[in-house]
């Protein structure tokens, strides 16, 4: 799973989240509640399926971590390289 | 139009409709930081969110204590996000807005939090990323009850308390253990094993209904 794939995943979750969004419009550096007026219902929502889609478990302490899109990328890839290394 | 909210025993708490744009009136209580942040959220009803929580804030701080000078409240943000007036950090605030409403809660003493949903919303999280294990079992052991209700009300209690509590350290969700089924009395914080000290806090939480909306307030 490459970087692009992970965007295309956070986005494609977020689209069923937020149906409004677009997906080309989110601005990576952006904080998603903002941008796209995500509560932490919505926030914990997106987390928790992103997680159950890659296999891991989030934990709490790392939400902050994914409250940008590129923020998101990073921290599913790192979490990620950890698991296959 | 402002919906009266409540007193708790101190905490003041008020809500507000979020119409499509925000007032004249609401811009006008904004520093101008704050609408510089305002027009830098590009969501349209984001924006309108934060204007109008900031504005019914700004006016319940000057209800709670009206010797204040209004032009003297800066807000700023401490460190876990949540709003503090920088010349009287001994007031306590708390925001939360949702589709619809907007709401504020003000302490003199102590910690507060508060937190509003719309009763209808269903779309909660997996109940395994916010609930403890006993929770679960007690909602497993609830037939018949209304388990959409009953979750909705644990989500905002957990959300107010933990707004509440602001101790420096951040409290999942799952670490809550909400004793009185959210529907009002006194709260839990049970850090897991491990996580800590085992300090056990309570925290009192009341419950509200404001026409299609559920608040929680909670005061620590």
């Amino acid at each position: 799973v490459n970087t692009d794939d992970l965007r295309d995943l956070v986005l494609e979750v977020l689209s069923g989240i937020a149906p409004e969004t677009d997906p080309s419009s989110v601005d990576p550096t952006e904080d998603l509640r903002d941008e796209l007026d995500l509560d932490s219902m919505d926030e914990l929502n997106l987390i928790t399926r992103v997680g159950e889609r890659l296999g891991i478990d989030i934990p709490e302490r790392d939400y902050r971590q994914m409250r940008t899109l590129d923020g998101a990328v990073d921290y599913l890839s790192g979490r990620l390289d950890r698991r296959v290394g | 139009v402002n919906v009266p909210g409540g007193q708790l025993d101190g905490p003041v708490w008020r809500t507000c409709p979020i119409l499509e744009q925000p007032g004249a009136g609401d811009e006008a209580w904004l520093t101008r930081p704050e609408r510089l942040r305002a027009d830098a959220i590009g969501h349209r009803a984001a924006r309108t969110r934060f204007v109008v929580g900031r504005s019914l804030l700004r006016r319940t701080i000057l209800e709670v204590r009206p010797e204040l000078d209004r032009s003297e409240l800066t807000l700023g943000l401490a460190s876990s996000g949540r709003p503090q007036l920088a010349e009287h950090p001994e007031l306590a605030s708390s925001i939360s807005h949702t589709r619809g409403l907007a709401a504020v809660a003000v302490a003199v003493v102590g910690g507060v939090g508060i937190d509003v949903e719309p009763r209808a919303r269903v779309d909660l999280p997996p109940v395994a990323a916010w609930l403890t294990r006993d929770e679960q079992r007690r909602m497993l052991a609830r037939p018949g009850c209304d388990v959409p209700t009953w979750l909705l009300n644990l989500w905002v209690v957990k959300e107010a308390v933990i707004k509440a509590t602001d101790s420096g350290y951040p409290i999942a969700r799952v670490d809550l253990e909400v004793c009185d089924d959210g529907r009002g009395g006194g709260c839990v914080i049970v850090p897991r094993a491990g996580a800590g000290a085992s300090v056990h806090t309570m925290v009192r939480v009341r419950l509200a209904v404001v026409g299609r909306f559920v608040v929680a307030i909670a005061t620590s």
